[in-house]
């Protein structure tokens, strides 16, 4: 007999749902034998599925369409060229009406429109900020300006520098490894679940030396599971962007060939989404921009006008995200500053001690727990130093300590809805922050 | 570096494009064609007759500009115009006897697939080769079997990655029924794709 809860089965396997709804029908499955074996079998046509193929379209199409457009709605070829004058100029800005001249002059020297317009830095982010309470007023780079990005060259040295370092295992890392299945993955309770879990477990052992095993089947796993539009996995954008930015790190320390395709064409996807502002909000946003970050510190210099480009838009409306996404969405925006203002940066980020992570080391506290806020606001506090920093972090580190078990994991309570996989993972992410993520002003 | 519309959101292209910018229209189609064109892919299994329907889609665009809301999705919008096209040719088929697509019933046994779709799956050996043909096959005829409505769900969720919420919105149906045609339709696959398919 069917299970009224297997009618969520397919809604669950998509990730819809609220966490709440979400948690109560991992609950269930956990226990329902009939359930639990109509979701094996639905996640294996979902991953089925999700090998269909695709098509590109033909290089002419986008011609073609033109063409077709123009022939029906011939007024726009007729287009007078002063109205690209006019763009022009508000696009540089006021400030740049002498240029706007000099371009009407070049203008009409030159024969294409897209010849013209690739010479004009990008539009300023059309929104301003002032209606966030709690936003911090850093000045926003009105172009791709490669003298700001010059000054952003010594932190992003230091940022690859601390992705290419090498660290000793720990109890962590060692319960971790034990883990691993023999396919190279960390299994979760779907094939989603199971790239979020692989990608932060590659992502937390990528600096032992002494698990190059583990990661080089955690690599080969997610290489596996990635399609040909860069996504790995079908599941969530999250886990998309964790295990992208696990083959980064890897990729920087190791050189291993594999680990760099897969990064690449993971950062391709996200820079793609990103490409004129964020795609993803929060927590998703949070993961995003640290891969789009490394990805320019280590070389990709034409990702800083998708940084530039996301800037002025990762905290419209942060204020009515919970705590874990708004700190997410303050890291995301961190990211995308070439040369931030550390002080105005720790003052503006002092509500985030008003907030713990950790609420207390009881048992019977855990279910308060939120690790991705202890992620994110480690991640958000680390590089700016100073008192905020401290403050965070003493008794976050203290309290992670007290609640270690003495195999290295943390128990799966520590955080409701997850597995101890996930807990353990992150927890050992957590304490890796100061040295994953320099301080802004060494 | 990019012209300025591929830096634009989809919202500044179309004011852009109602103020007479076709370089606003030409970077739209660039944005969306892919997705677009798969689309129609996966509802006919032909290629050019997918590009046929995409390009319809982005001139039917223009002239529904009128009715676009600013706040909502134009992804959603888009797939909207491409869902009722899609209706309207398979209900011209059913009246005139016409095919759904220019090139239907040569392609989906793959002999109809063009050497630039064989180059695209860069596939490493004739074993995988037929492998992997022999794989796309059986979803193909899966995924036909499917009644129309069921089809559309399971191609803009699992193909374009939608929500369930923006799916609704397209078809016309509220969430839960998305949640059900989706249900109703993996439970089929799944009796359809054989052990060897899924694995």
């Amino acid at each position: 007999m069917k299970c009224k809860e297997s009618s969520e089965i397919t809604a669950y396997l998509r990730g819809e749902g609220s966490e709440e709804e979400r948690g109560m029908l991992r609950r269930h499955y956990d226990q329902c034998e009939a359930c639990a074996k109509e979701l094996a079998q639905f996640e294996r046509t979902f991953g089925a599925l999700g090998k269909m193929e695709t098509v590109e379209p033909s290089a002419d199409f986008q011609s073609r369409v033109e063409q077709a457009f123009l022939k029906a709605h011939p007024q726009f070829a007729r287009k007078p060229k002063f109205r690209l004058v006019r763009a022009a100029s508000i696009a540089a800005g006021v400030i740049f009406l002498a240029a706007g001249a000099m371009l009407l002059l070049t203008m009409s020297a030159k024969s294409g429109k897209e010849e013209m317009l690739a010479t004009m830095p990008p539009t300023p982010t059309p929104e301003e900020d002032l209606q966030y309470r709690t936003l911090p007023k850093t000045a926003l780079p009105s172009k791709i300006d490669a003298s700001a990005w010059g000054e952003a060259l010594a932190y992003d040295q230091r940022l690859v520098g601390a992705a290419q370092a090498v660290k000793t295992s720990d109890a962590a890392l060692k319960w971790l490894a034990a883990r691993q299945e023999a396919d190279g993955s960390w299994k979760g309770e779907d094939a989603g679940e199971t790239i979020e879990l692989t990608g932060l477990a590659v992502l937390a052992l990528s600096h032992a030396e002494e698990h190059g095993l583990a990661i080089r089947k955690g690599v080969a796993f997610l290489r596996s599971r990635q399609r040909d539009s860069g996504a790995i996995g079908g599941g969530s954008p999250e886990s998309h962007a964790i295990a992208t930015l696990a083959m980064q790190e890897v990729a920087i320390r190791t050189k291993d060939p594999s680990a760099i395709r897969v990064a690449s064409k993971g950062i391709d996807l996200i820079a793609q989404q990103n490409f004129s502002g964020p795609w993803g909000r929060g927590v998703v946003a949070g993961w995003q921009y640290h891969v789009l970050r490394l990805a320019v510190a280590s070389g990709d210099r034409a990702l800083t006008g998708t940084l530039v480009n996301g800037h002025g838009a990762i905290l419209k409306g942060d204020e009515r995200l919970g705590s874990a996404d708004r700190t997410a969405a303050w890291r995301a925006q961190l990211w995308t500053e070439p040369k931030p203002d550390v002080r105005r940066w720790s003052s503006e980020a002092s509500w985030l001690q008003e907030r713990s992570p950790i609420p207390g080391t009881d048992p019977a506290n855990y279910s308060k727990n939120d690790l991705r806020l202890a992620y994110f606001g480690s991640a958000l506090l680390a590089p700016l130093g100073g008192d905020a920093w401290t403050k965070w972090w003493g008794p976050l580190q203290a309290k992670l300590a007290k609640t270690q078990t003495a195999d290295g994991s943390w128990p799966a309570q520590f955080q409701s809805g997850k597995g101890q996989v996930y807990v353990t993972a992150l927890c050992a992410l957590i304490l890796q922050t100061p040295d994953r993520i320099p301080k802004l002003e060494d | 570096m990019k012209d300025i519309w591929s830096q634009k959101d989809d919202a500044a292209l179309l004011a852009a494009i109602q103020d007479g910018e076709l370089g606003a229209f030409t970077a739209l189609v660039g944005r969306h064609q892919r997705s677009l064109i798969n689309f129609f892919y996966h509802l006919c299994w032909d290629r050019q007759g997918a590009e046929d329907l995409a390009q319809e889609v982005f001139l039917r665009v223009y002239s529904h500009l009128n009715t676009y809301e600013p706040q909502a999705k134009f992804t959603t919008f888009l797939f909207r115009i491409a869902r009722n096209l899609w209706i309207d040719r398979m209900r011209s088929a059913a009246v005139h006897g016409k095919p759904l697509s220019l090139q239907q019933g040569q392609s989906a046994g793959g002999e109809g697939r063009t050497l630039q779709d064989r180059v695209a799956s860069r596939v490493p050996s004739p074993v995988e080769i037929l492998a992997r043909e022999e794989q796309q096959d059986a979803l193909r005829r899966a995924i036909d079997q499917l009644p129309d409505e069921q089809k559309a769900v399971v191609i803009l969720s699992e193909i374009q990655g939608m929500k369930y919420q923006d799916i609704g919105e397209i078809l016309g149906v509220p969430v839960g029924t998305v949640k059900s045609r989706m249900h109703t339709a993996m439970d089929k696959l799944k009796d359809l794709l054989s052990v060897a398919e899924l694995s």
